[in-house]
């Protein structure tokens, strides 16, 4: 708090000599900056967290045996109807998830619409210069019959898109971004858990050690819109559902010890909230 | 007064001006050290990163990241302390401050000024000698601890890959 009051003076009254000094259009711009530079003089939070990239909470399913289900993902055609900021960002998220799910399982024509899909809504969002390169269609497709180095791509695209946010400090897109990547993720990994049940769950549980993080990420949205707030009671509420079960809470709370094995019956009730969660998501009630 | 009035907020202004520059090279500098973290395991797939701000005072302050390792691959970690002039320990936990019994992994202490790298290839080993009923590490926990010096705006570097 010291920190923004210390900084705040200063600008303010830089802000005014530029007000005086310009005009309207560099006006804009000038206030622009020194909002951004403000924001980088803030201190971090004394507990901060770095989450995955959603290529590897795909890769970490595949590995505990999710199978490839067509016509699960979300039609990358859905793109155009999301009009609101948040939605768009969401289901970037959710799309990165696609991406990854069809690539780390070789279906290279389905990762290429989801790639395109990324690109329409990146630039809907503010990301242009991430994901405006015309060339990262072409290096995906001189690259299709390789699947590593398709993957090699897919998180290079994070890595750029993570940078220009933290450089931009828009980490707080990255966080919306994050949570439309983890809802898509356990949807589809949550219905493999009935088929195998040691492995799957096992995966399932631990990205449940996400969503706290998840739910602070998005809560560090500047924006409180009424949209916003919808989305974060819906991440609360399969929270509050699955720390409200007793497997859970009878379970280690240092997630690198044994997980909690949850019962079918908790199972189920898990795997309503996320499909609600996610339908949610990639289905906005048209307001 | 009205003369002095602009005169005033026109010296502000360039303090302003200065001191916002100063940052400007400060974040610069910052994204030079991210880059040396990242060329230090380039042979990684990049999984995230995080800076950490912090002022340093005249009071011992710790900062910590929660970290998530789902793959079974071997994840490494650069930290970059160049622009940490005050002593730092570095400790790895296996659970938040918060869990009673956690265990400290690793130690790394006066890691102030300099870029460094670990893996989870030794935490691992580490771990399981001290926590032998433990697989392997999913969630670390980086925990800096911060000394005191003059007034300043420092960061720590932190960036984490895998291995393919």
């Amino acid at each position: 708090m010291s920190t923004k009051i210390h900084f705040s003076i200063p600008i303010v009254a830089a802000v005014l000599f530029l007000s005086a000094c310009s005009g309207g259009e560099k006006q804009v711009t000038d206030q622009q900056k020194v909002v951004v530079d403000q924001e980088n003089g803030t201190v971090s939070d004394d507990q901060d967290f770095v989450l995955p990239q959603p290529i590897s909470l795909a890769s970490a399913f595949k590995n505990a045996g999710l199978s490839y289900a067509a016509g699960k993902t979300n039609p990358a055609s859905n793109k155009d109807k999301y009009a609101k900021k948040i939605d768009q960002l969401l289901n970037l998220g959710v799309y990165s998830t696609d991406l990854a799910y069809c690539a780390i399982n070789n279906k290279t024509q389905e990762a290429r619409e989801y790639l395109s899909a990324i690109q329409s809504l990146g630039s809907k969002v503010g990301l242009e210069s991430v994901f405006a390169d015309k060339s990262l269609i072409e290096k995906f497709d001189k690259n299709l019959s390789n699947q590593s180095a398709l993957e090699d791509l897919i998180y290079e695209i994070q890595d750029k898109s993570d940078a220009y946010m933290q450089d931009n400090d828009l980490r707080y897109l990255a966080a919306v971004e994050f949570a439309g990547a983890w809802a898509e993720g356990m949807y589809l990994g949550i219905d493999d858990t009935r088929k195998k049940e040691s492995t799957m769950s096992t995966a399932i549980v631990d990205q449940m050690t996400l969503l706290r993080n998840t739910i602070k990420g998005l809560e560090s949205h500047p924006t409180k819109d009424v949209r916003l707030k919808e989305v974060i009671a819906l991440f609360q509420g399969v929270l509050n559902t699955y720390e409200g079960f007793l497997t859970v809470k009878n379970a280690a709370k240092n997630v690198n010890f044994k997980a909690p094995q949850l019962t079918a019956e908790e199972f189920d009730k898990l795997a309503v909230k996320i499909v609600s969660l996610r339908n949610g998501i990639v289905s906005p009630a048209q307001k | 007064m009205k003369n002095i009035s602009f005169l005033l907020i026109g010296m502000v202004s360039l303090m302003s001006v200065t001191a916002l520059q100063g940052d400007g090279a400060f974040d610069a500098q910052v994204n030079t050290l991210k880059q040396e973290c990242k060329d230090l395991i380039k042979t990684t797939r990049y999984e995230g990163s995080k800076v950490t701000y912090y002022n340093v005072s005249g009071t011992k302050q710790t900062k910590s990241i929660e970290l998530f390792m789902f793959l079974p691959n071997e994840y490494q970690f650069a930290i970059g302390t160049k622009k940490c002039s005050v002593p730092l320990t570095i400790r790895l936990y296996d659970a938040a401050a918060d869990v009673e019994e956690r265990t400290m992994i690793k130690e790394f202490k006066n890691v102030q000024g300099k870029n460094f790298t670990f893996s989870t290839k030794e935490l691992n080993v580490i771990y399981r000698k001290k926590v032998p009923e433990v697989e392997r590490l999913k969630n670390l926990h980086i925990e800096y601890s911060l000394g005191t010096g003059k007034t300043a705006k420092e960061a720590i570097v932190l960036v984490m890959g895998h291995k393919a």
